[in-house]
């Protein structure tokens, strides 16, 4: 049956990295609406989520004064919500504004899509918008009846039907992978603070909420999860928890690993150290 | 707990690569870029637009980025008789990925789509090497490049569309001056 069926896919400059999207069909049948389908959730959830563009509901949330309220769209209230759960399990090690210096959220959530400002902060969803992008474009791929797809937004991926095997990068020898991992209807994303002269405008750079300082340069974390956007958030908080990060783990039904030099922690925790031929 | 759901490799992504699990992807050809963008009734005239050392330095000028090629690869689309846009394959060089991409503009030069036709991640040595290079340039329809049969995705890559966003600057620019009066 699997020879049956051929690879088709593309690639878009979308979400400020490359994506690209892969579905199996049957030999003779054409792909490509299916696929630009899928584009178009991407570009929908970036239309709502880009706190680059002043149009978006980010940027409108950003324009709020403390105490006023607005009607946002059912995507990025999911967004906020799953947001919220996951800075409150991680003890606001994940926050969507990183950068205020209030504790607790800015934004107060209400049912029918209401939210209020309740202090300042610039909201950025950089950390999960992408990943709920990837689940968004592989939900239009379930809902087009393929049979096998994946979807990746440079380095958050999300596959279902076929496994899909991608490999993680060393974080300070790009030109090398550490792991190869098989995803099978699930999400892998991966975090990095690449080193300077690897990635010199820094983009994709987390920071620890309040402090602002720099996570470690040289470490990757990669987490699996049912969901990409799980998946995108939990890699920021593993990043910053490291072992304390095994609860919030359980609670989303996800795994992950952490590379720093030549050795990897999984977490749950356990070491492993590479074998000698990596170097 | 089990950890067998990632395998631990140490292997060089160079070497993956000669071995023909290639860190590059070819996603559509010319012909299928085209008929993607314009529909199969579309007809295609190529006029390419050619860059001297003066149309550089205006281009340049314009975007704020370097032109390095002599040729724009463009066609002029044509359906039902009249011009329905056009049709430009452009080229990034970055220092860590090599990107080349078809830009459908309409008729009055907005941004219809944008697709990229081949991908190659590489970490310097292949694009300082020229005979790599020369696989790239001179660049016509009927050239498909073999980049291996399996293509596999890296996580954790630094892939950046920047270089991207620079280049269909510079393809608008080169729009604006050379292709908007030309009609």
């Amino acid at each position: 049956m699997i020879s049956s069926l051929k690879i088709s896919n593309r690639a878009r400059p979308l979400l400020g990295t490359i994506v690209e999207i892969g579905v199996h069909v049957e030999a003779g049948l054409c792909s490509q609406e299916v696929i630009s389908k899928a584009f178009e959730q991407i570009e929908c959830v970036e239309r709502l989520m880009s706190r680059f563009d002043r149009d978006s509901e980010v940027s409108k949330i950003n324009r709020l004064n403390v105490g006023d309220e607005l009607t946002v769209s059912s995507d990025l209230m999911r967004v906020l919500k799953i947001s919220c759960e996951i800075s409150t399990l991680s003890g606001g090690m994940f926050n969507i504004s990183p950068r205020s210096v209030v504790d607790g959220d800015v934004l107060k959530l209400y049912g029918n899509e209401r939210i209020k400002r309740v202090h300042k902060g610039l909201i950025d969803l950089g950390g999960i918008a992408k990943g709920y992008a990837v689940d968004q474009a592989i939900e239009c791929l379930k809902r087009a009846n393929v049979a096998s797809a994946y979807v990746n937004a440079g380095g958050d991926v999300r596959a279902f039907g076929q496994p899909h095997e991608i490999f993680v990068r060393h974080p300070s020898e790009p030109n090398k992978s550490v792991a190869s991992v098989r995803l099978h209807n699930n999400a892998l994303a991966t975090s990095a603070n690449y080193d300077e002269a690897i990635n010199a405008d820094q983009s994709g750079m987390v920071v620890y909420p309040k402090t602002v300082q720099r996570a470690t340069a040289g470490v990757s974390v990669s987490v699996m999860a049912p969901t990409c956007m799980v998946a995108d958030a939990l890699t920021k908080c593993m990043l910053m928890l490291q072992e304390k990060v095994d609860p919030l783990l359980h609670q989303f039904d996800a795994r992950g690993f952490l590379v720093h030099g030549n050795q990897i922690t999984s977490f749950p925790r356990k070491i492993n150290t590479l074998s000698s031929h990596a170097n | 707990m089990n950890d067998d759901w990632f395998k631990l490799i140490g292997v060089p992504l160079a070497t993956l690569a000669v071995a023909g699990h290639v860190c590059a992807a070819e996603y559509l050809t010319v012909e299928q870029a085209q008929k993607l963008m314009f529909g199969n009734e579309a007809s295609f005239k190529q006029s390419d637009v050619k860059l001297n050392r003066a149309a550089k330095k205006a281009i340049k000028a314009a975007s704020g980025v370097s032109v390095e090629r002599r040729i724009l690869p463009t066609w002029k689309v044509f359906d039902g008789g009249e011009l329905s846009g056009y049709f430009i394959i452009d080229e990034v060089i970055g220092k860590h990925d090599f990107i080349t991409y078809a830009i459908a503009l309409s008729p009055v030069g907005k941004i219809k789509q944008i697709e990229i036709l081949v991908y190659r991640e590489n970490y310097g040595y292949e694009v300082r090497n020229p005979r790599w290079r020369s696989q790239f340039v001179g660049y016509d329809s009927g050239t498909t490049l073999d980049l291996g049969e399996e293509v596999k995705n890296i996580s954790g890559a630094t892939m950046s569309c920047r270089h991207i966003t620079e280049g269909v600057n510079r393809v608008l620019a080169t729009y604006d001056l050379f292709l908007k009066n030309q009609q």
